[in-house]
């Protein structure tokens, strides 16, 4: 196919693409060779070469994402990443969700915030930026080489964006079609792309992503901060700009979490906000431990302890953002996630990515350079003998080769990290006396514990998928409520102690007057705590606990902004983002407790019962799920609470949409009050049904609705009943079950360019419902012939066709013309749909307890900016 | 002992427990026929939707109840009865995970974990339609 030259290609751009992320590649290795070693020889020209190889590297990453961008702009479908990702109709503010439908599209989203985040941290680092730096470049050669796109033979070294449609797709030059136009012409076919996923079209998903990957960009910089401190045997100043960074992260990455499940709640039918998705845990758990590391910084800056767990956390944080890219990206979870990723046959590549950098924290714990060198010779003496053997055994015994390789991996792998762990505790063992139990550092450790412990729930949970890949096991993956009978309980500690420990202060504080301070607002939190958990439906002692510790939370943190803070507005973040998190559990816990399905009625028919010893009819295994109830169009329906009223459907705004909008009414029995819903449906020929949710929100509640099936989906049955009659207009006829009426009213002539064209008026009646049909009748003048053209009506289940015409009086003035009308009918076709409606009690108070979160966030990064900087550069 | 270390025992103790409680909450992947040995206790069942018996849905009798046939990893196969409306694109399925428990002659499932093998792809021969 060498010799054929293809029509209408731009081949520059993707040449230049090439070019651009060849160069981007490259000069990562040169800034991270250069600030590698101008920190380690203090040589000053060579950190001025690397900056220069970083302002080209940060170049070429942002001309990668503008080429790309206009690929998808100006429709090249020669491109293989355009033509799988956007289409012609995609709107402009959608082709930038391109840009994370696909992988490489997100490697070079997250290579972009890294370089803005590296143009930062050259320009603010002041001594740290050679060291730190040189683990920013690092992080981008690793991800750079995700989109070389460079193959050997069955090896592939990252996926390129700028790939060509034919050579990804050869078999699309094989269709038959391709024949007619020429192989050379292949671009006049493929004039259309695929396509975006309808899901993704959606505002929150154009904001949403890059949100989550500024956070995982974000996480990188603590964890630079943390190496570059060991590096430089420093114990203290690394703390200040890593926590500012660290705040920033988890105020960022948190906002792309909710982000994610405001979406969810939005538009997508699932009914909720969190699910315990593989997908959305991965996600959770970097943002988990970077709050934990948060803490514990703050405990290292302020008594000089601690330093082990500080850099043990900041740096799984993360290698946890690493390990979620493996999750999310390599295919490994599989059937467990809702999500679907595309595997680009990289996750190896991405295992490799993620063991890299654990090497990496292993060695350069390792207090001894010259056993760190020995053992980097002997990983690559035995990374080369396995490439060798691999290649040099038959089939049959890579395979075996291949599991012990598996076992070898896990034990250097897991002695990789005993390793890192023993030597990083040994490196920052205290010698100060114990902390006191009445410290604020106690209480907040402990705090940070148990969010790790958390963390171990979800993470275990979450990689069962792993371990099943890895020993072979077909352990199930854990349902949303397998997460929530145990992160109940988790919750309680932490909510306590976030409540407690603000009051003790750091080294020793009184017990008694923090006691005191703690009275009024755990009096509080008890005697409102136990009046809203009257309002809860279920009886659960947990969920009582859980509202009281949660509102304990919210109290005791807004009681010490009033007692001791209220002059020092700078001072607040803290008890701000515990007061934000406490309200954002209560309503967790109250619009998941209280949730209450209305559309729940049992007016399905029963499943067969069955019997219990005594012959009792059992019918347990049917009580659950009846969650959806069926609305006849102008039929109105008692849910308990409301009258739903089903009355208009309407088709999307243009002439080709598949969107069907369904309008109905809901009538609170009691108040009068009055709202309308619109759940939208489109019946995608891709994906099938996608329901878009519509949902009414007061201050206190939520009403949620959403179509799970309408009438339109429904098998058409075919007429039958066939009678032809004569017929004159003015008539009177029957169909011949005898149930529709037809009343011919008048004949009109129709325009047309083929010859005389004739359609009839016609009345259908059946019970109370009328419509009016038009079939036609053509006498072709170039070929003499009858044509005819039918007319039909779904809801009253009737077909007409105008078969042939007779006139029988030609005087004109009398007209009589007799037709041959035939009839046909089936069952009438009821418009109908299938509605789930949920109310959520104070869901509000989940996105107003985000929104606290992190004005409590921001306030702490300005705050922390404002002290480093009185502190001058260093 | 310092207080800090033993707390850090018990929280250890809490981890490994959560990890182990895990590991006995959840279940494994089986076969309707270990399904069927005890009708009370919620399974796990990675199926195949078989396409060649009906899919039956009809929402005027029930809105709440779909059946459907499904062939398990042992090709036994089963009346799937899931009391909930027909999932989105069931026809496109090609394995799914159902939950849920055995009740003698069908199998009622309370979830099921679907997805499709190319979720959003056109084959050539639909995309020359469409574009022609």
């Amino acid at each position: 196919m060498n010799n054929v030259k293809f029509i209408g290609e731009w081949l520059w751009i993707g040449n230049l693409g090439h070019f651009f992320v060849v160069l981007m590649f490259i000069t990562s290795l040169i800034s991270t060779y250069f600030y590698y070693f101008a920190e380690k020889n203090k040589n000053d020209n060579y950190r001025n070469i690397a900056r220069k190889s970083i302002y080209i590297h940060v170049f070429s990453v942002v001309s990668v994402f503008a080429i790309l961008f206009a690929i998808i702009f100006y429709h090249r479908y020669e491109y293989y990443y355009a033509w799988r990702h956007s289409s012609n109709s995609l709107p402009v503010y959608y082709m930038i969700s391109c840009f994370w439908e696909g992988q490489e599209g997100s490697f070079l989203l997250w290579l972009f915030w890294n370089s803005l985040i590296a143009l930062v941290l050259v320009k603010k680092a002041g001594k740290w930026e050679n060291s730190v730096m040189t683990i920013v470049s690092f992080t981008q050669i690793a991800l750079g080489s995700m989109l070389l796109g460079l193959h050997f033979g069955e090896f592939k070294i990252g996926s390129s964006p700028f790939d060509l449609l034919r050579e990804q797709r050869p078999d699309f030059l094989a269709i038959p079609v391709m024949e007619s136009v020429g192989i050379q012409n292949y671009l006049q076919i493929f004039k259309d792309g695929n396509g975006l996923n309808k899901l993704l079209q959606n505002y929150w998903m154009v904001i949403h992503p890059p949100t989550l990957f500024l956070g995982f960009s974000l996480a990188l910089v603590p964890f630079a901060y943390s190496i570059a401190g060991i590096w430089k045997k420093e114990d203290n100043s690394w703390l200040n700009p890593a926590m500012i960074w660290g705040l920033a992260c988890t105020a960022i990455l948190g906002t792309g979490i909710i982000m994610g499940g405001f979406w969810a709640y939005e538009s997508l039918s699932f009914g909720g906000y969190w699910a315990w998705d593989p997908v959305e845990n991965a996600s959770l758990l970097p943002w988990l431990v970077m709050i934990s590391a948060i803490h514990l910084m703050l405990i290292s800056k302020n008594t000089n302890r601690h330093y082990f767990a500080t850099h043990l956390l900041t740096q799984l944080s993360f290698i946890l953002v690493l390990y979620a890219t493996f999750l999310t990206r390599s295919g490994i979870l599989g059937e467990a996630s809702v999500h679907s990723f595309t595997d680009l046959g990289l996750s190896g590549q991405l295992l490799v990515f993620l063991l890299a950098f654990i090497v990496m924290i292993s060695f350069v714990n390792i207090p001894k350079v010259k056993l760190r060198i020995q053992l980097s010779y002997i990983m690559a003496l035995i990374t080369v003998i396995v490439i060798v053997i691999s290649y040099l055994l038959s089939q049959t015994k890579l395979d075996i080769f291949n599991s012990y390789l598996k076992w070898g991996g896990i034990v250097l792998v897991l002695s990789l990290i005993v390793n890192y762990i023993y030597n990083l505790y040994k490196a920052n063992k205290s010698n100060l006396p114990d902390e006191a139990l009445n410290s604020r550092e106690f209480w907040m450790f402990l705090g940070s514990m148990f969010i790790i412990l958390s963390l171990i729930q979800v993470i275990s949970a979450t990689s069962i998928p792993v371990f099943n890949k890895l020993f072979g096991s077909k352990t199930a993956v854990p349902q949303a409520k397998d997460y929530n009978n145990i992160q109940l309980w988790m919750a309680l500690p932490i909510m306590i102690l976030m409540a407690v420990g603000q009051y003790f202060t750091y080294r020793t504080s009184k017990y008694q007057s923090v006691l005191k301070d703690l009275v009024i607002s755990f009096i509080l939190s008890i005697g409102i705590g136990l009046l809203v958990s009257n309002y809860l439906i279920s009886d659960y002692f947990g969920y009582k606990v859980f509202v009281i510790c949660s509102l304990w939370l919210v109290f005791a943190n807004w009681i010490y902004i009033i007692k001791y803070r209220r002059k020092h507005f700078q001072l607040w973040g803290a008890s701000i983002s515990h007061v934000g998190f406490g309200i954002l559990l209560l309503g967790v816990i109250l619009s998941s407790v209280n949730q209450k399905v209305l559309s729940s009625t049992d007016n399905g028919i029963a499943l067969a019962p069955e019997q219990d010893e005594k012959g009792n009819l059992d019918e347990k295994g049917v009580k659950f799920n009846r969650e959806n109830v069926i609305l006849y169009k102008n039929t109105p329906l008692d849910l308990g609470k409301y009258e739903a009223f089903y009355y208009k459907r309407e088709k999307g705004i243009n002439y080709d949409s598949l969107d069907e909008f369904f309008y109905v009414k809901f009538i609170d029995k009691k108040t009068k009050d009055t709202f309308i819903l619109s759940p939208k449906t489109q019946n995608n020929p891709k994906m099938g049904l996608l329901a878009e949710p519509s949902t009414k929100h007061y201050l206190s509640r939520d009403i949620f609705t959403h179509v799970n099936y309408e009438s339109g989906l429904d098998k058409k049955e075919p007429f039958s009943g066939f009678k032809t009659e004569k017929v004159v207009v003015g008539g009177k006829y029957t169909t011949s079950s005898g149930k529709c009426e037809i009343l011919p009213m008048m004949l009109e002539k129709v325009a047309s360019n083929k010859g005389l064209a004739l359609r009839m008026r016609v009345l259908v009646k059946r019970l109370d419902d009328t419509v009016t049909l038009f079939p036609q009748i053509l006498i072709n003048e170039s070929t003499g012939s009858i044509e005819s053209i039918s007319a039909s009506n779904e809801k009253l289940g009737i077909f007409l066709d105008l078969q042939s015409f007779n006139i029988e009086d030609p005087d004109p003035a009398k007209q009589k013309i007799t037709f041959e009308l035939q009839s046909a009918e089936k069952n009438p076709v009821k418009d109908y749909i299938v509605l789930k409606i949920i109310e959520f009690p104070w869901i509000n108070l989940v996105w107003a307890g985000t929104i606290i979160l992190l004005i409590g966030f921001i306030i702490a990064v300005i705050f922390r900016i404002k002290t480093q900087m009185a502190l001058g550069n260093n | 002992m310092k207080p800090l270390h033993i707390i850090l025992i018990i929280l250890s103790g809490l981890g490994v427990a959560t990890v182990v409680s895990l590991n006995a909450n959840t279940s494994e992947y089986v076969t309707f026929r270990d399904a069927d040995q005890n009708t009370e206790k919620l399974y796990h069942i990675a199926c195949k939707l078989n396409k060649s018996k009906p899919l039956t849905y009809q929402p005027e009798i029930d809105p709440n109840k779909f059946t459907f046939f499904a062939t398990d990893s042992l090709g036994n196969e089963k009346m799937v009865i899931y009391l909930k409306s027909k999932p989105q694109d069931i026809e496109r399925v090609e394995k799914m995970v159902i939950i849920g428990k055995s009740k003698g002659s069908y199998f009622l499932a309370e979830t099921i974990l679907s997805k499709c093998p190319s979720k959003y792809e056109d084959s050539p021969a639909k995309l020359i339609q469409k574009t022609n």
